[in-house]
Parts: C-alpha cells; sequence; structure tokens
C-alpha cells in the first residue's frame, strides 16, 4: 500500500511538473486573427498618467501578458510602465513585434533615454511564459539618477541616466492606426494593476484618472491623427486610480 | 520499523524532489551553483570594459558594433546543438528582425544585469524560466539592414495637450540576438545604433 501511494505521489509529481513546464508558445490570446491595416502611423495610448509638484524615483506595477495581432508593416503593440520628466522617459513592459507569418509571442523591453533627451536602442528580454501576469519596475532607488529595471525575473541595474522622474505613465500603445490591435480583446482584457510610484522612502498607488489627469482610450501623439478610442478600437475601464483594464472592442 | 523507516524516507524524497522541481528548487539550485563556484566571472577569454549607458566595447568583439561589456559572448563550437543557424535566425522575429544574420556565431554566453560591468553571482541575468544565463550553449546573431519597430515611442500626450510630444524616433536597422542553442529559445535582443 506504501509503495502504490509512493508511485501515485511521483506519478502527481511529474504530471504537475511537466505541465509547469511544458513550453507554452503562441498562446491562443488573439481574438483578432487579422485586422486591415492603415497607412496611417503615429502611437496611440490607452491607459493613466500622474503628474507630481517634485521628483519621484519611478513607477512599478503588475501587467498581464497578451498575444494580440500586429500589423505586419511597420506594426507593433506594446504595454509598460514609465517614468518621465519632459522628453525623458525610462519604462519597462511587453512588446509584441510583427513579423512575416506572425507566430511569436510577446517579449519583455526596456527602453529609455539620458538626461538630454537622447534615446537609446532598445533592448528586449526572453520568450515570456506563464503565469501570465508578470511585475514592472523602471525605478531609480537613490536620488543619483540610476536606474534598475525589472521584469518578471529579469532585472537589469546599474543604468546610469542622470535624472529623475516626475511623473508616472502606465499605458497600452500602437503603431498603426487600424492593423494593431490593442494589448487585449473584450473577454481577455489586459490588466494593469498596483501601479505605483515611490517618493524614495516608500511606494503608494497611483491617482489615475481624476478631473486633472483624466484616464485616455486611444489618444493619438499627433492631434491631428484620428483618436482610435473615438473610432471604436480602444477601450478602457477602471476600478481604481492605480487599477484597469484595456481591451480592443473590435476584437470578439 | 525497518520498512516504516523506508516509507518515511521515500516520502521524504518525493517532497525535497517536489520542492526542487516545482519553484523553491530554483533557490536551492542557485545556492548549489553558488556554492560550487565563488563568483560567476565570465570565461577568461572575456575579457571586458567598462561603460556609460548604452552600448560599450567588449574587447573579444565577436558581435563587432554590438558588443556589450555585460554579455560576454565567447565563441565556441557546439558538439551537439538541437538547433541549427537557420532556426536561430527566425527566432529573432520575436523582435521583428527579418533575413539573414550576418553574424552568426556559435557561443558561450553569460549575460549580466548591471550595464556596463561583468556579470556576477548577484547580477547574473535569468531568462524567462528564472534560470541564469551562465556559459549559456548559444547562438550570437547581428542583423543589419533591418528597419524594426522600437517597442514604444516613449511618453503619452495628454489628451488635454493640443501639441504632439516632440520625438526623435527612427527605426533600428542593427540588432544583436541571443538564442539558446539547445530550445531555441530568443534569450536577449539590443539595438546597436
Amino acid at each position: 500500500m506504501y509503495m502504490r501511494a509512493l508511485r501515485l505521489s511521483l506519478a502527481a509529481v511529474f504530471a504537475v511538473a511537466a505541465t509547469l513546464f511544458a513550453p507554452s508558445q503562441a498562446r491562443a490570446d488573439s481574438a483578432c486573427t487579422s485586422l486591415p491595416g492603415s497607412g496611417i502611423y503615429d502611437n496611440w495610448f490607452t491607459g493613466g498618467y500622474q503628474v507630481f509638484g517634485g521628483t519621484i524615483s519611478g513607477a512599478r506595477g503588475y501587467i498581464r501578458t497578451y498575444n494580440p495581432f500586429v500589423y505586419y508593416n511597420g506594426g507593433s503593440t506594446s504595454a509598460w510602465v514609465m517614468g518621465v520628466n519632459g522628453t525623458r522617459y525610462a519604462q519597462a513592459g511587453w512588446a509584441k513585434a510583427p513579423t512575416n507569418s506572425d507566430p511569436y509571442n510577446p517579449v519583455f523591453f526596456i527602453q529609455y533615454t539620458d538626461a538630454t533627451g537622447h534615446i537609446y536602442p532598445p533592448q528586449w528580454y526572453g520568450t515570456i511564459y506563464p503565469p501570465n501576469v508578470y511585475f514592472y519596475q523602471a525605478n531609480s532607488p537613490a536620488t543619483n539618477g540610476v536606474w534598475t529595471f525589472q521584469m518578471g525575473s529579469t532585472i537589469v541595474s546599474g543604468v546610469g541616466l542622470g535624472w529623475l522622474p516626475n511623473e508616472v505613465q502606465s499605458f497600452g500603445e500602437e503603431w498603426n492606426f487600424s492593423g494593431d490591435q490593442t494589448a487585449g480583446d473584450r473577454l481577455t482584457h489586459t490588466t494593469f494593476r498596483s501601479v505605483q510610484y515611490s517618493d524614495f522612502s516608500n511606494w503608494w498607488f497611483t491617482q489615475f484618472g481624476t478631473p486633472s489627469n483624466p484616464y485616455q482610450a486611444g489618444t493619438p501623439n499627433n492631434p491631428s491623427n484620428p483618436d482610435r478610442g473615438d473610432a471604436g478600437y480602444d477601450a478602457l475601464t477602471a476600478s481604481s486610480g492605480s487599477d484597469f483594464d484595456i481591451w480592443d472592442a473590435r476584437c470578439p | 520499523m525497518g520498512r516504516k523507516m523506508s516509507v518515511r524516507l521515500a516520502f521524504a524524497f518525493v517532497l525535497v524532489l517536489a520542492y526542487l522541481t516545482l519553484g523553491g528548487g530554483t533557490q536551492i539550485r542557485a545556492a548549489l551553483m553558488q556554492a560550487s563556484s565563488s563568483s560567476l566571472q565570465p570565461p577568461a577569454e572575456a575579457s571586458v570594459q567598462s561603460s556609460s549607458a548604452g552600448s560599450s566595447v567588449n574587447v573579444n568583439a565577436v558581435l563587432q558594433e554590438c558588443d556589450r561589456a555585460n554579455v560576454a559572448v565567447v565563441a565556441t563550437s557546439f558538439s551537439v546543438s538541437a538547433v541549427d543557424r537557420a532556426t536561430a535566425e527566425r527566432a529573432v522575429g520575436a523582435i521583428g528582425a527579418k533575413g539573414t544574420a550576418a553574424i552568426a556565431v556559435p557561443a558561450l554566453v553569460t549575460s549580466g544585469g548591471t550595464l556596463g560591468v561583468a556579470p556576477t553571482a548577484n547580477t547574473i541575468q535569468k531568462d524567462s524560466r528564472g534560470q541564469a544565463v551562465l556559459s549559456r550553449p548559444a547562438w550570437a546573431l547581428v542583423f543589419r539592414g533591418q528597419s524594426i519597430q522600437r517597442p514604444s515611442a516613449g511618453p503619452a500626450r495628454h489628451k488635454a495637450s493640443l501639441q504632439p510630444l516632440p520625438r526623435q524616433l527612427a527605426p533600428v536597422t542593427v540588432v544583436a540576438a541571443i538564442v539558446d542553442a539547445q530550445t531555441g529559445e530568443f534569450l536577449m535582443g539590443w539595438g546597436c545604433d
């Protein structure tokens, strides 16, 4: 009887282990298998922001991974947290790049500027495996402007940028007006949870969505371009100033 | 008594195995790895130089303009590789690279999480499964002549603002990437221009 119990225990252990370590390529997140591309390229943003009177150390939060449809020609979809000060920024998140056959899952990325606003080349890390939700952080824990970035268990530290943020942003972003799916669909939203900023001593929940800094869905960088929210593409619901969902309303 | 002890030992073995397998093992394996190696320095051939933010110079120059101090790339030859060059190149489609790599070197790659500094036990990079990227058999690749979209354009414009944010954006034309030679997993990539 003991040996039978032992065999059953071993079988259970190996079954669970096999499930946890099995590769999960190309999860079936993409409710939209195709979207019509557009000749309009810009950057459209869905999420929240908060501006502070003085400097803070950075931003962090939990973002669900999603595998959206991305337009093959110059499209991109991403979701991130970011510290901002004017044109200077430092961000960590996930991004989905287009390819000819579009078979790939998103990857982690970081991108940042120095104190002059010069944008350094992006860095990408890893294929993202389950679980679906990862912790992201872009933070200068001391006042010397040396940043640490974290995406899940991937940590990049010692990045001397020489500036500190006075604004937190957390958004989903697309590059092609109609060909990029917003992160998320009607049934499976991309969730942003417990978005926080730090005053160097403590972490505080953000207060997105007040009259002075309303949540926004599908805002273009160039105001002369169409708004994806107004077009019925980008959607957002918020349950607090630091918890919100985004998705593409075109995707069932 | 002896049978009971054997059964208890067997159950203890199962519990330890389960712990090692289901995540708690990560720390234990890391501790064992650290115990067996006082410092996780990159291979001796991989001498490195420090730099400020951004790219830097690795005197190995395996990746030429894409060399970085915190990524030690030591060219080698694989005795067994489950992933051929073409498969590794396709894996870099994860960041939008297309076509054939200008440089494709079988290598042992050690990557650290501190920019401009050689990897150590405390800064060793973990892959997406939490495993250290330490002398990892991998394809080290450089793609030139690309037009890769940046993952983000930077800050969002506040909707109330009428002015677009200034952008200094250009597609990335040269990227380096590291692909695991055993699993084909894309481990990391970075723009070089």
